[in-house]
């Protein structure tokens, strides 16, 4: 193990738009940049949450008093890659097969020993913030306020499934590896789509079923690239997830706004309604589905989030479409919601 | 049955005795909590006076009468509750409701079980079924194989896998399972359990697999949630009650966790329990990630108070809601206004060390293994696991000595203080982690932390490392004192230049991502302190007695909390400040605010800068608490209601000797050493007592019986002074309670044992019971007249012997006592609530308080001592001024016989018939031995008499199966035969011993009441 018992030099720091400066060391050499700054309450799944596409560009908190403490496995990767643009974490410490090591060959700037807590309760405060994450005390804060325009994928993944019987057509803002292995075990292959594919272009794939996957950001975003995604959704039987359930909604009518404090952690109560039992599901969000604004629409509220009763998982009235605004997959996160792959089987 | 009763009866756990202790007062005064909340009659039935959850009004009705099936089941027919709950109370309240419905009682008054049900239990106490159903649910467990019988023994035992273990049907506190290495062990030792057991269960071995415990709750729906994942340091092997642990997990993947996760909770949704809490643990292979079930415990547990503590989630409150049929979403989290079912996730470490008190057991071999061993436990707080690991560190009072002989091979056999060995080894750098890991498979990972901590200890010295780092990594002022050669002070202005000062920061359960408040704080040196404390009451500190153990135990927990709740009353702001997880003191729900940190001088001074108290209360949390006057002395932080010079008097022998003198009041002897010649061997009258001062529970006290004793034990030099002991004297326990002005004897405890075993130790009846009125009256003349000289404010002890119609005072303790709960309960007013409000300067009048209590004397309340010895394998049963007993039980009636039987004997009450064996001199009871015979006609099997004399020698010593034995004048030294038979018969539990002559003949007399059916009004009750 390559600990060192004297402190390391190298500062590194988080400075925010107001001034505020959250000073570390560096436990991670890499690239400064500026970006979204979000947290993470779970303890465990630290590999998941750094290679999860919906964490793409972002630079992460985790509240967790140490990280790093079981190493680095290949296996919990949910993305071929580390997806993330900086890690801030209470401490770090060493494992035999190194977290700090993937992180610097990745060239991912992480800093331990910054005050978690308090920059939690800070982020908390301000919602979505952006940040500097950098080993300069002086950066310099270049605001930008609208979102750089999101491009999607241009090629189409197939990957396929000896034991198949449905044929998924996925729309990939940045799917996880552990959507696919649910539906896998749930005999289905896919074809991994750019998210601003047209209904002509999926008529020839002769696909069953979509599955609008997670993602970064503000589902606003995307809305001007996909206008159609109401005759998709009126064509093929849906599962939305987090970012995909933002997006179904927008795509039915409903509103989405921001919630006054985001949910981020693999220990999020949901109350599904239907069955009225609870659901420990993982999250990780910052919008969410106005609650007023599906009254006269033909969707139903199928899940609440019991923190702040926000919604959590929505239905169409008639047609076969559900999404949920929590990890089904988990990963880091409880078994729980794995019921909702099930259900969605049954629509297909 | 009536709809408007909703009436339930609450089973307590009892005595403390090891693997059951005061977290069941905690969870059980939760349960009262919630319950009465929630509108219902709480009929309370405990027999442990000490506890917090029997003091009135915490129960709507409590019955302090002994835990078994034949007086619940005269309760229940007084009662006629609806409901019974059974799951709070530990693993005997579980066994007492299904013995309940085994009679047919509750059938008989339709009464519902909640929470855990009789079924439930069954399932899991019976492993073949259990097993079954784990396969069916194809859940892992290891692979095992009943044996009813010695052919089956023979025939499976070439197809087990070595290492195996082995156990019984049924386990408290994992008594009765055992480590086998081979075939040859199996066959040797399996045979004597067959014997006795009937029938066993021989399972694959986990040696070396990670131990993981999951604590759990479940509603009527099957919603489950877990409160918290612990990992032990210690691998399977140790029993999980004596491993340290830590929570969150450590060394375990999220994918691993899920698995253990979603198998909890299929399988607590698989065995029948209601609602309510379940711990369940699992094994985790370190090579390849497979796990095992290995327990599930569908009540709530030690661990569950352990959980409750570490994450600020009232597990014994919410899960009693959830027994009444609320739903997991339809509760909140009073304490931090949380939704209750967030799971909770936390920003900090936390590491849990057990207590141990193998040194009251010299002949007992100091490791552990499958069984527990434990008396209490301290929990640390930690920002990292470094910090959190030094804070349990430095919650021991004493830490122990590094061994002379080669201490790898005790690390090896897991010695009871291995971690101080093992940092001791990293010190001196005589050990390679990876070597440690050999020998103990504690996972790499933690030896690293402890070599980093070690490490940063020994570069301190030589490197520019900037304090707040050392700080950060768990180094106590204390630490950096040692090292640098230097003063805690020193230290201390050091780290205030240097701006090295701790956070103070709350546990709110949800890491901060939900705007939360929280009473419940701890200190650390990461980071920002979370609020600034409140200043707009009157606030007082006070001291908490620790991790509980042998002489110091619950019943300075109760004090506490009686504290806290007399502040209440007056408005004034009490902050708790204590060390043990366990216990009701630290309960986030009871003082204004609470402080989980070491009980040393760091934490104290951090805490006392921090929220500025008018002073602190050292009088209620034991000599622990006492001790801090003279940690504290050169600080000027006030001490309310005593002073330090006072302490001094009471504490000092010696000084204390003279002020007897001066005042004429008879005391045993003092033998000073000269300076220059030492003691002086020739005018000591032995036998004497060698002993020190302030002392938990005897600690340390010898008895020397003769000069050439003298000589072999003690080099005459280095004793300063040693006391006659007054043989054959009766000892008085006179607990009182004074204003300055007015001092009342709160009540005289006449100890039942010879002077020569310590108070705790002995049987006390109070009133006494066998001195005449005038000995009482000068007893309480002279005990008011010392209060009031020596200025004592509050309350506060004093011990006398009675010898020759003399009364000599023994010493005197100026706090409160372990009694004061006992007495309170037995006069039903609560002392240590009027104490608070006399040390805050409240007017009260004792003299009427004295007349109310004095009404309560037409019934004898007798506190009996319970003992662990069976839980300590190996060791005999013996007594001595070293206290031994680990918790206590009362009896109430208007017969003295009958209180005795009831504090002492109850648990004989279900026996066809009694064995008893009686070691020598008999003839000291002739008269009684007459009773005996009459006896027999309860069939009453007396393995008799003199002819055991010398000891054993018609006797077969595989015959150990008693139920009682007489052991008279056993202080005495025994010889290796009489240890060995003694060792074999607690090895065998459950068998209660008697020492002294009065003690026996008391007994003798008790016996009477065996198998008669206690009258109704002879239950004592109150609300």
């Amino acid at each position: 193990m390559t600990y060192s018992p004297i402190p390391n030099p190298q500062k590194g720091y988080l400075l925010f738009d107001d001034g505020t400066k959250f000073e570390g060391v560096v436990f991670s050499e890499g690239d400064a940049c500026q970006a979204e700054v979000v947290f993470n309450t779970a303890l465990l799944g630290y590999s998941e949450v750094l290679t999860d596409p919906s964490y793409q560009g972002q630079v992460v908190v985790f509240s967790a008093p140490m990280i790093g403490t079981y190493g680095w496995n290949r296996e919990d990767m949910q993305s071929p890659r580390i997806t993330v643009s900086g890690v801030i974490v209470n401490e770090y410490s060493d494992a035999p097969y190194s977290l700090a090591k993937v992180l610097k060959e990745n060239a991912v700037l992480g800093i331990e020993q910054i005050d978690c807590r308090k920059l939690i309760k800070y982020i908390r405060e301000r919602g979505c913030i952006k940040g500097i994450i950098t080993t300069q005390p002086n950066g310099v804060y270049n605001i930008i306020h609208s979102t750089e325009k999101k491009s999607p994928n241009t090629k189409v993944l197939k990957l396929e499934n000896d034991s198949a019987t449905y044929h998924l057509g996925v729309l990939d803002f940045g799917i996880k590896s552990s959507i696919l292995t649910e539906l896998k075990k749930r005999k289905c292959r896919f074809s991994i789509l750019p998210w601003d594919i047209t209904l002509d272009q999926l008529k020839e794939l002769k696909i069953d079923g979509i599955v609008l996957s997670n993602g970064p950001d503000d589902p606003r975003d995307y809305m001007d690239s996909i206008p159609h995604l109401n005759t998709i959704l009126e064509t093929y039987p849906s599962l939305g997830i987090c970012l995909g359930h933002q997006l179904i909604a927008l795509a039915l009518g409903a509103t989405i706004e921001k919630l006054p404090f985001g949910h981020h952690g693999t220990n999020q109560p949901v109350l599904d309604l239907n069955t009225e039992k609870i659901i420990i599901s993982s999250q990780n969000h910052n919008y969410t589905i106005a609650k007023d604004s599906i009254e006269n629409l033909p969707i139903k509220a199928t899940h609440l989030n019991l923190i702040d009763n926000s919604i959590a998982g929505i239905a169409h009235h008639s047609l076969p479409i559900i999404s949920v605004q929590f990890h089904p997959e988990a990963a880091p996160g409880t078994s729980d919601a794995k019921e909702i792959f099930n259900k969605f089987i049954t629509l297909l | 049955m009536n709809n408007s009763n909703n009436k339930i009866l609450l089973i307590g756990s009892g005595p403390i005795v090891i693997g059951q202790g005061c977290e069941f007062d905690y969870s059980g005064t939760q349960a009262c909590n919630a319950l009465k909340d929630e509108g219902m009659e709480v009929i309370l039935i405990n027999s442990n006076p000490a506890t917090f959850m029997s003091t009135s009004g915490i129960a709507s009705k409590i019955y302090l009468e002994p835990l078994e099936k034949n007086t619940l089941k005269e309760i229940i027919k007084i009662e006629k509750p609806k409901y019974i709950l059974g799951s709070m109370g530990g693993q005997t309240g579980l066994n007492l409701q299904k013995k309940l419905n085994e009679t047919g009682v509750l059938d008989q008054f339709g009464i519902i079980e909640l929470g855990t049900p009789t079924q439930t239990v069954n399932l899991t106490e019976d492993r073949v079924a259990f097993y079954q159903l784990l396969q069916k649910l194809k859940i892992n467990a290891p692979k095992s194989i009943s044996v009813s019988n010695e052919e089956e023994l023979n025939k499976q035992s070439k197809n087990i896998p070595y290492p195996c273990l082995v156990r019984s049907n049924f386990s408290l506190g994992g008594k009765s399972s055992v480590f086998i290495q081979n075939e040859e062990e199996l066959l040797l030792k399996t045979k004597k359990l067959l014997t006795t057991q009937g029938n066993i269960l021989i399972e694959e071995s986990l040696l070396g697999w990670k131990e993981i415990e999951l604590e759990l709750l479940k509603d009527i729906d099957d919603n489950v949630m877990v409160i918290a994942a612990i990992e032990n340091l210690d691998p399977v092997g140790i029993h999980t009650g004596d491993s340290v642990s830590v929570t969150p997990l450590m060394t375990i993947s999220d994918a691993e966790y899920q698995t253990i996760r979603a198998v909890a909770k299929k399988l607590i949704t698989n065995i029948g329990l209601i609602a309510g809490a379940c711990n369940v643990q699992f094994a985790i292979n370190p090579k390849n990630g497979e796990y095992r079930f290995i327990e599930v415990n569908a009540r709530i547990s030690r661990s569950s108070t352990l959980a409750s503590k570490a994450t600020g989630y009232p597990i014994a409150y919410i899960a009693t809601q959830l027994t009444l049929g609320y739903r997991l979403w339809e509760l909140k989290n009073r304490i931090t206004d949380v939704v209750a079912c967030l799971e909770p996730s936390i920003d900090y470490c936390v590491v849990k060390m057990p207590f141990f008190n193998f040194n009251k057991f010299p002949s007992a071999k100091p490791f552990l293994d499958t069984a527990m061993h434990s008396i209490g436990e301290v929990m640390g707080i930690g920002g990292n696991f470094k910090e959190a690991f030094s804070k349990v560190l430095h919650s021991f009072e004493t830490p122990p000595q590094t061994p002379k002989t080669n201490s790898l091979d005790l690390i090896q056999e897991a010695h009871y203080n291995r971690y101080w060995y093992i940092l001791d080894m990293l010190r001196a750098a005589k050990i390679t982690i990876e070597e440690l890991h050999q020998k103990t498979n504690i996972d790499l990972w933690f030896l690293d932390q402890l070599k980093e901590l070690v490490e940063l200890e020994q570069l301190l010295k030589k490197e520019n490392i900037p304090i707040q780092y050392l700080k950060r990594n768990g180094l106590a002022d204390s630490d950096l004192a040692k090292q640098l050669k230097t003063t805690e002070q020193q230290i201390r202005e050091l780290r205030h230049t240097k701006n090295a000062l701790p956070a103070f920061r709350f546990v709110d359960s949800c890491a901060a991502e939900i705007k939360s408040s929280s009473s419940y704080y701890y200190t650390t040196y990461r980071g920002s302190s979370d609020s600034k404390p409140k200043n707009n009451r009157k606030k007082i500190l006070i001291i908490g007695s620790g991790p509980n153990r042998i002489g110091q135990g619950l019943e300075f927990d109760y004090c506490c909390a009686e504290a806290i709740n007399a502040c209440k009353v007056l408005g004034v702001y009490p902050i708790m400040f204590n060390s043990n997880p366990a216990t009701i003191s630290t309960d986030f729900s009871l003082a204004d605010r609470l402080y989980f940190d070491p009980l040393d001088v760091e934490s104290l001074l951090n805490i006392y800068n921090f929220e500025k108290p008018e002073g602190i209360i050292i009088q209620f949390g034991g000599q622990t608490s006492l001790n801090f006057a003279f940690k504290l002395a050169k600080t000027g932080i006030p001490l309310l209601g005593i002073s330090i010079e006072t302490i001094e008097l009471c504490e000092n022998r010696l000084a204390f000797y003279n002020y007897c003198k001066q005042k004429g009041y008879l005391c045993p002897s003092i033998y000073q050493s000269d300076e220059n010649k030492g003691l002086d061997l020739e005018t000591i009258n032995f036998p004497v007592l060698v002993r020190p001062s302030y002392i938990i529970g005897g600690e340390g006290i010898q008895v020397i019986k003769n000069r050439e004793d003298f000589i072999q034990t003690h080099s005459k030099d280095n004793i300063l002074y040693c006391e006659e002991i007054l043989q054959d004297g009766i000892e008085l326990d006179v607990d009182l309670i004074s204003n300055g002005k007015q001092c009342i004897v709160i009540g005289i405890i006449e100890q039942v044992e010879s002077v020569l075993i310590h108070s705790g130790d002995s049987t006390g009846v109070f009133p006494p019971y066998s001195l005449p009125e005038e000995i009482i009256d000068q007893v309480k003349k002279q005990s008011v007249e010392v209060g009031l000289n020596l200025k004592l404010i509050g309350l506060f002890n004093i011990q006398f012997v009675i010898q020759n119609k003399q009364v000599f005072i023994l010493e005197v303790n100026p706090r409160a006592s372990r009694t004061i709960p006992f007495l309170s309960k037995a006069t039903e007013i609560s002392w240590a609530q009027i104490a608070l409000k006399i040390i805050l300067g409240e007017q009260i009048n004792l003299k009427q308080l004295n007349a109310i209590a004095a009404t309560k004397l037409d019934r004898f309340y007798v506190k009996g001592s319970i003992f662990s010895f069976d839980k300590i394998k190996g060791t005999y049963p013996c007594f001595s001024q070293n206290m031994k007993s680990t918790g206590e039980s009362i009896g109430v009636a208007k017969d003295l016989g009958l209180a005795y039987y009831k504090a002492k004997l109850s648990s004989l009450n279900t026996k066809q018939n009694l064995r008893i064996l009686w070691l020598v001199d008999i003839a000291q009871y002739v008269n009684n031995v007459q009773t005996l015979s009459e006896m027999t006609a309860y069939s009453y099997n007396l393995d008799k008499n003199g002819k055991i004399s010398p000891l054993y020698s018609e006797y077969s010593a595989v015959d150990t199966n008693f139920d009682i034995v007489f052991m008279p004048n056993s202080n005495h030294v025994l010889d290796k035969n009489t240890q060995e038979i003694l060792t074999q018969i607690n090895d065998q539990g459950n068998t209660l011993y008697f020492s002294s002559h009065r003690a026996i003949k008391m007994t003798l007399k008790a016996l009477f009441f065996w198998k008669t059916k206690i009258s109704t009004d002879d239950l004592f009750s109150y609300s």
